[in-house]
């Protein structure tokens, strides 16, 4: 499973501000704060459903910024598992619907 | 490049850290009182001559008996029980009502029917906190809040001083020259009036253990306190004001609603106010750089 697709949407429950090319999210939840920077805040809003993490890492962060294509991915992945872990990003392993996504 | 994401604790704790004994003078028993703090009059209501002789002497400034009072809070003085009121308060809302409780006190309030009731003993940090928590949800839809700050007002402009325990608010408001009015040196009032921003002074002391002069002024800036070798101002980018002004944002309910409101009024406020990291010498020549 270790090349297993995933697939991100960003939650219902977290209020998000995109402020010059940071991105400040609260979740609802919990009240925790997170600020990404403008690597973050290029996965955040690929966060559709549809598109792989992969694809998003490979067009949105290999090819805006200077990093390898395994170090981005690394470093993607472990992005994903934070924001997940507070439910900020739901990850799954096959494409969302939009309506799903909402 | 890697993906960078920083996470901020919320602040959301009742201390009141008032030091100095209290000095009760004379009030006539079985008067209700009200207390009017960022120009939102709530009256409180009490039998208790104890109580009452408390509230006149922790908010003698904020007491403006000609004012029709929003709502009123009915406070039940009950006997001493073991409590602890450093622990953190549970704040929800259920029916329309919000219910708040501590360790040594439990209240509701009913905006809709502009009343509320509060258990407690004679003692003047359960109402102090019961005041505070009722503020943070009054000013939340109204994109105003109370801020972990002191302030002051210089020729006419009121400045904050943010951060969090140990930071420097107090420190700042004892380094106040003569022509500085402190407004408070712990927790700054927050509203927004037609799309400008204020701060108002407040009785929520710190330790200084006093209150901060009843006036209000519109705010010119906000300083984030980082003590330092040198005194030196840097604007904090957006985002990063966001955050951190959003960590010292007292609040205690985690309705999502409320979430988003308070969300919504830090990013409005940051948008209009500016937002500098002062790194401070804690001398007086700090002052200079401000106003």
């Amino acid at each position: 499973m270790a090349n297993a697709e995933m697939y991100l949407t960003q939650s219902s429950d977290i209020a998000a501000r995109t402020l010059g090319e940071d991105t400040v999210i609260m979740s609802t939840l919990d009240s925790t704060v997170f600020m990404l920077n403008s690597v973050g805040t290029a996965i955040w809003n690929a966060a559709d459903g549809a598109t792989p993490l992969s694809r998003i890492v490979r067009e949105r962060v290999c090819g805006e910024f200077d990093v390898s294509d395994e170090q981005a991915m690394t470093d993607a992945t472990e992005f994903v598992d934070e924001l997940a872990k507070h439910g900020i990003l739901r990850v799954s392993g096959a494409p969302v619907s939009p309506q799903e996504a909402h | 490049m890697p993906v960078e994401l920083r996470r901020a604790s919320h602040s959301g704790r009742v201390k009141d850290k008032m030091s100095s004994p209290m000095q009760i003078s004379g009030a006539s028993p079985g008067r209700d009182v009200v207390i009017e703090i960022g120009g939102f009059p709530i009256e409180v209501q009490t039998t208790d001559p104890e109580l009452e002789r408390i509230l006149n002497w922790r908010y003698g400034e904020y007491m403006n008996p000609g004012k029709p009072p929003e709502f009123a809070l009915r406070v039940h003085v009950t006997e001493p029980e073991v409590a602890d009121p450093d622990a953190d308060a549970e704040v929800w809302l259920e029916d329309r009502e919000w219910k708040m409780v501590r360790g040594d006190f439990s209240a509701s309030w009913r905006p809709a029917e502009r009343r509320g009731e509060v258990k407690q003993t004679a003692n003047p940090y359960s109402i102090d906190s019961v005041l505070r928590i009722v503020h943070t949800l009054k000013l939340a839809p109204e994109g105003g809040f109370l801020l972990h700050a002191s302030s002051g007002v210089r020729n006419g402009k009121a400045y904050l001083f943010s951060g969090v325990s140990e930071a420097g608010k107090t420190t700042m408001a004892r380094l106040a020259p003569p022509d500085v009015t402190v407004l408070t040196d712990e927790l700054s009032y927050v509203r927004q009036v037609d799309g400008h921003y204020f701060a108002y002074g407040t009785p929520f002391a710190g330790e200084m253990g006093k209150p901060g002069k009843n006036i209000s002024a519109p705010i010119a800036a906000v300083y984030l306190l980082k003590k330092a070798q040198e005194n030196r101002i840097d604007r904090v980018e957006p985002a990063a004001a966001v955050q951190r002004i959003l960590r010292n944002i007292l609040f205690f309910a985690h309705q999502s609603d409320l979430v988003r409101q308070v969300f919504e009024a830090a990013c409005a406020f940051t948008a209009a106010v500016p937002v500098y990291q002062l790194s401070f010498f804690p001398d007086q020549r700090v002052w200079e750089l401000i106003g």
